[in-house]
């Protein structure tokens, strides 16, 4: 499934090639390389292109519309009366956060996506995300922490909920027999998926109860950590997310490039001298915390991570690729938040909201899908 | 005699696994059978432990909460409630706060009792030990179709709440199965049966979509709000006497289709071909076991919202006792799941007095570690 364009177009010119490497199977094998290389290219060029234009409608375009000239007078430092508040306040931090998170969730899809050889177990199913926004919530709510100090929690939630899940799927497999046990084994199994899906309701469960019963009357700060939202996304946090995304993103690179022999499978991965397990753990621990990073900016946003992987591969012709992974993750946020802020009246929707609904179809889709190649 | 605890070894890869390998061995364990010769608990000590423990639980529901009530009042004013004398009763207060007790206390026992039995039912139609109306989405259905019809303005009564709940939990209920049997037939190739790992993905992702969009109403629609905020989390705080009195017979009718079907979930346990051999309707007796999972599920949900995991725990906690047949644990799960979210609420009104935590969390957050616990000791083979 890791390429399944190069697979079946390499099928044709096989034949020829196992009478022995031909000149022009050789050729022809260059050439595939070089297309597949150049789709993906290509892919990760449009994915940028469409970021900007989707950025670009969000700030300009909506219920306040910004001429593009304006727009740059007040980057420029220029003060137009209202038109400067509502960009350098609203739209634009907006469009920031958006891109960033979206970035984020979709570079942590991709590596646990890699990880775990399971298109279903992203941080978002497996309760990564609803973890951090447990956790958030409680600084805020009982120490009455922000900024710096809830990004903190929020990590910190993101890898309890990632080390709770693991440890009980690795205790439930190590009981199995030889073989099929210890870390490798558990990564992305069915118990694994399985305990993460309920750590994830039970910290649904939490947030949803503390909502009700912390702040009666304040639906927008509900939102923002039940569903996700950008409401209340300031330039403080737009930074601090940066901060942490420059140092963790490098890491996330190496590691899902690392992890490219897991895609074979279990035991050809180690045959090649891959070690998948300590190697996996990492690429959980960073993906863990690109996801609560995210999260601590704009709440857990569903199913941005789940959908963002395998619309990149869709787009590279079926090429794992991490940088197109995070910019799927980010346009969808950013149309996501343009939609949910413009398209219903009056009402400004969580965007958590907008990608859980039109998320749950996808997934659904995506599991008829996975069963059919399982 | 332990239905659907061990499923017959059939395996299902993780779905999206392109191992192109021989299959990764995840052949269950030889299953931890207690010894064939320890004797089945007897019936009726069975069935009256949990009967008595429920009156007490009732009694300290009526009587703990904001404000305590001692016990002679609490029963003066139950007894004055019983003999229709209640509204005399209420002129002293603590005989009020009993009082008001009443109605919330009544529906728990209704909600726990029906969301047990549907999950003994789901588990065994389905032949899958994660069957629970909460982890599969149905609850989640129910809900969002309420809030539909509150928003377009259809439902007047509880009729129409009703009406829509089960709808709701029939769309969820199609879609989850389907969505599963079609990931799971195209995968394992092991028959019709999805198996529960696509079936509680299937699941989660209906949860997840009908979640959203019932957010979105209610955000939209301040009149939707209004009425159904308790909704989104499952609590019996606000429920009524004369809702409870009226679904009282559903969620009756509901427990007695699983009293009546159970003897055959044994049978269901063994597979199609073996029930089939054994004389019974596999068919037949889903499609009756489906039937009442939907009553009970779309009764419960129209009068306390959703509610999850009791259909999971109590089941599972109970089949660790070996009861001495399908029947009686069909009323075991009926009694004792009554006696869970009766202490669940009493639990959510006593952690933080004056404010309460809803009956919804409460459950999620007995039920999610003893899930986790199964999984570590394999007592559900995935």
């Amino acid at each position: 499934m890791s390429a399944p364009s190069l697979e079946t177009t390499a099928a044709a010119p096989a034949p020829e090639a196992a009478a022995g490497p031909s000149p022009a199977a050789v050729a022809a094998v260059r050439s595939l390389h070089s297309r597949a290389r150049r789709r993906l290219l290509t892919a990760t060029l449009c994915l940028a292109a469409a970021l900007a234009l989707a950025m670009g409608v969000r700030v300009l375009l909506g219920h306040y519309t910004v001429t593009i000239p304006d727009f740059f007078a007040i980057l420029g430092g220029e003060t137009i009366p209202g038109a400067s508040f509502i960009v350098m306040q609203e739209k634009l931090p907006r469009a920031v956060a958006g891109a960033l998170a979206g970035a984020a969730f979709g570079a942590a899809g991709a590596l646990f996506r890699r990880t775990l050889r399971n298109p279903l177990a992203s941080p978002d199913i497996i309760g990564v995300t609803q973890g951090a926004a447990v956790a958030a919530v409680t600084v805020l709510a009982f120490g009455g922490v922000r900024g710096t100090g809830m990004a903190a929690a929020a990590l910190i939630g993101g890898l309890v909920a990632i080390a709770i899940v693991l440890g009980f799927s690795m205790a439930g497999r190590s009981s199995a027999g030889a073989g099929s046990g210890g870390l490798a084994g558990a990564l992305g199994g069915a118990t694994f998926i399985v305990a993460g899906i309920a750590v994830a309701s039970l910290c649904q469960a939490i947030l949803s109860g503390a909502m009700l019963a912390l702040s009666q009357h304040d639906l927008q700060a509900a939102a923002v950590w039940t569903a996700g939202s950008l409401n209340a996304v300031t330039w403080e946090r737009i930074i601090l997310l940066a901060l942490i995304m420059i140092v963790l993103v490098p890491f996330a690179g190496l590691l899902h490039a690392r992890l490219a022999p897991a895609d074979l499978g279990g035991e050809l991965a180690h045959g090649v001298g891959s070690r998948p397990g300590r190697t996996g753990l990492w690429s959980l621990v960073v993906g863990a915390l690109l996801a609560a990073a995210a999260t601590a900016a704009t709440g857990p946003l569903a199913f941005v991570a789940l959908l963002s992987t395998p619309l990149a591969r869709g787009l590279t012709g079926g090429r794992p690729s991490l940088p197109a992974a995070a910019l799927c993750g980010a346009v969808i946020v950013v149309i996501a938040d343009f939609a949910a802020a413009e398209a219903f009246g009056g009402v400004r929707l969580p965007t958590g909201v907008l990608t859980g609904a039109a998320g749950a179809p996808l997934m659904l889709w995506l599991l008829i899908r996975s069963g059919r190649k399982a | 005699m332990r239905p659907s605890l061990q499923r017959p070894s059939t395996e299902h890869p993780p779905p999206g696994t392109s191992t192109p390998g021989p299959p990764e061995r995840r052949s269950a364990p030889p299953a931890r059978r207690r010894p064939v010769t320890a004797s089945p608990v007897l019936a009726l000590p069975f069935l009256a432990l949990p009967a008595l423990v429920l009156v007490f639980a009732c009694l300290a529901a009526l009587a703990f909460g904001a404000r305590h009530v001692d016990p002679g009042t609490t029963l003066e004013a139950l007894g004055a409630f019983l003999t229709g004398r209640g509204d005399a009763a209420a002129a002293d207060i603590d005989a009020a706060a009993a009082l008001s007790r009443i109605p919330r206390t009544i529906t728990a026992v209704l909600v726990g009792a029906a969301l047990a039995v549907s999950g003994v039912a789901l588990q065994g139609a389905t032949r899958n030990p994660l069957g629970d109306a909460g982890l599969l989405g149905l609850t989640a259905g129910a809900s969002l179709a309420v809030a539909l019809g509150l928003g377009i303005g259809i439902s007047a009564g509880l009729a129409g709440v009703m009406v829509l709940a089960i709808l709701g939990t029939l769309v969820a209920a199609a879609v989850v199965y389907t969505v599963a049997s079609a990931a799971s037939r195209l995968g394992g190739g092991t028959g019709g049966t999805p198996g529960p790992l696509s079936l509680v993905l299937a699941g989660a992702a209906v949860t997840a979509g009908c979640t959203a969009v019932t957010s979105a109403l209610l955000i939209l629609s301040p009149a939707v709000l209004e009425r159904f905020r308790f909704w989104t989390v499952g609590s019996v705080a606000r429920s009524s006497l004369e809702d409870a009195a009226w679904l009282a017979p559903v969620i009756a009718v509901g427990i007695l289709m699983v009293f009546v079907a159970a003897p055959g979930l044994d049978a269901l346990a063994l597979g199609d071909e073996l029930a089939h051999g054994l004389g019974s309707h596999p068919e037949r007796l889903r499609m009756v076991l489906l039937g009442a999972t939907v009553l009970l599920t779309a009764a419960a949900t129209a009068l306390a919202g959703p509610v999850v995991f009791v259909g999971l725990l109590v089941p599972h906690a109970l089949r660790r006792f070996r009861p001495a047949s399908t029947r009686v644990l069909v009323l075991g799960c009926a009694l004792w799941g009554a006696v869970l979210l009766v202490l669940a609420d009493l639990a959510g009104r006593l952690v933080v007095a004056p404010q309460e935590i809803h009956v919804g969390v409460t459950t999620v957050v007995i039920g999610v570690p003893v899930l986790l616990l199964l999984l570590r000791r394999k007592a559900v083979s995935l």
